[in-house]
């Protein structure tokens, strides 16, 4: 009965330099529900959200994220990363559920 | 005289409601109908509704009482200096999640706009000065907000391949309050910053 995860989005700068310090930007839709709302007839929405988040490049986990239902709806994630090399980035969304949205980005360093 | 006496009585009582609030079976909205806006307010931060309702507007008459009310809140929480005290659901949370490890002050900038006109979505990003190394990195930055229904928002695991301890996301938050943010390192120390927002149009509209 949980929302659909939505379409992940993702966006990784361009022209990065080995050193930089780039910011990763990722977006997902997804209601976010809280289990304190209450429909038009006065029951209880149940709790739905997605709790976890984790960025892993390479194979490696860099950054990962427990989410509670203050996280504003379609949750806005950005974290710092520390640019050497390029590789692939996979991202996971993980709802209540334990449903897994996921999302691969290559980072090219030039 | 006689009136402000009555105020003030009318005052403690709300506040005291208000504290046993958020989760307390007698808080539980009833089936009284509220407003519409109240009921379908997107962002649910819906079992204190009733609390958070009356504590606004316990706070619009602390401010016309000129801290009489400053008076109660000081009586009826435990002693500790006025710069640190966070609500009791707050401090559970926060020792739940770093123990009684001692909370320093500095290295944590909270980035939130002072005024926020809409409590469902804030932006916010938490910068901790540390230079993410492997020998002396941020671990984990946790997140409260002192007066919501549940004080947790986030916690963030960093890793030393951040380069820069900085995180965002966006955050709802159901009144004018401080939010908080605790930095663990890897040494083991803790740090803590917070910030204030005023929430014009609250949570739930209210």
């Amino acid at each position: 009965m949980s929302a659909p995860i939505g379409q992940p989005r993702v966006r990784l700068p361009s022209g990065v330099k080995a050193g930089d310090v780039i910011e990763i930007r990722t977006l997902i839709s997804h209601p976010m529900e809280t289990g304190q709302r209450r429909d038009s007839s006065g029951n209880l929405v149940p709790r739905d959200i997605i709790k976890t988040f984790i960025a892993t490049f390479d194979g490696q986990e860099v950054f990962r994220m427990d989410l509670h239902p203050a996280i504003s709806a379609n949750p806005y994630i950005a974290f710092a990363f520390k640019a050497e090399k390029s590789g692939t980035f996979e991202f996971t969304w993980i709802n209540d559920a334990g449903t897994r949205a996921t999302s691969r980005s290559e980072l090219r360093v030039g | 005289m006689f009136n402000l006496v009555k105020i003030t009585i009318r005052e403690e009582r709300t506040g005291a409601k208000a504290r046993l609030g958020f989760g307390h079976p007698s808080m539980q909205p009833s089936g009284r109908g509220f407003p519409a806006s109240v009921v379908e307010c997107p962002q649910g931060l819906g079992r204190g509704e009733h609390a958070s309702m009356e504590r606004t507007v316990a706070l619009s008459r602390r401010t016309a009482l000129l801290g009489t009310a400053g008076a109660v809140v000081a009586i009826t929480m435990s002693p500790k200096p006025a710069s640190a005290s966070l609500q009791p659901a707050t401090e559970a949370a926060i020792k739940k999640l770093i123990g009684d490890r001692k909370l320093n002050e500095g290295r944590v900038t909270l980035r939130l706009p002072p005024i926020a006109e809409n409590g469902n979505t804030i932006p916010l990003t938490v910068v901790v000065e540390s230079p993410m190394s492997a020998a002396d990195h941020v671990k984990a930055v946790h997140v409260f907000a002192d007066r919501n229904p549940t004080p947790d928002v986030a916690s963030f695991h960093l890793t030393p391949a951040m380069g820069r301890a900085e995180v965002s996301t966006r955050i709802r938050l159901g009144q004018t309050q401080d939010v908080v943010a605790v930095a663990e390192m890897s040494d083991g120390s803790v740090f803590v910053g917070r910030q204030e927002v005023k929430v014009t149009i609250g949570g739930c509209g209210g």
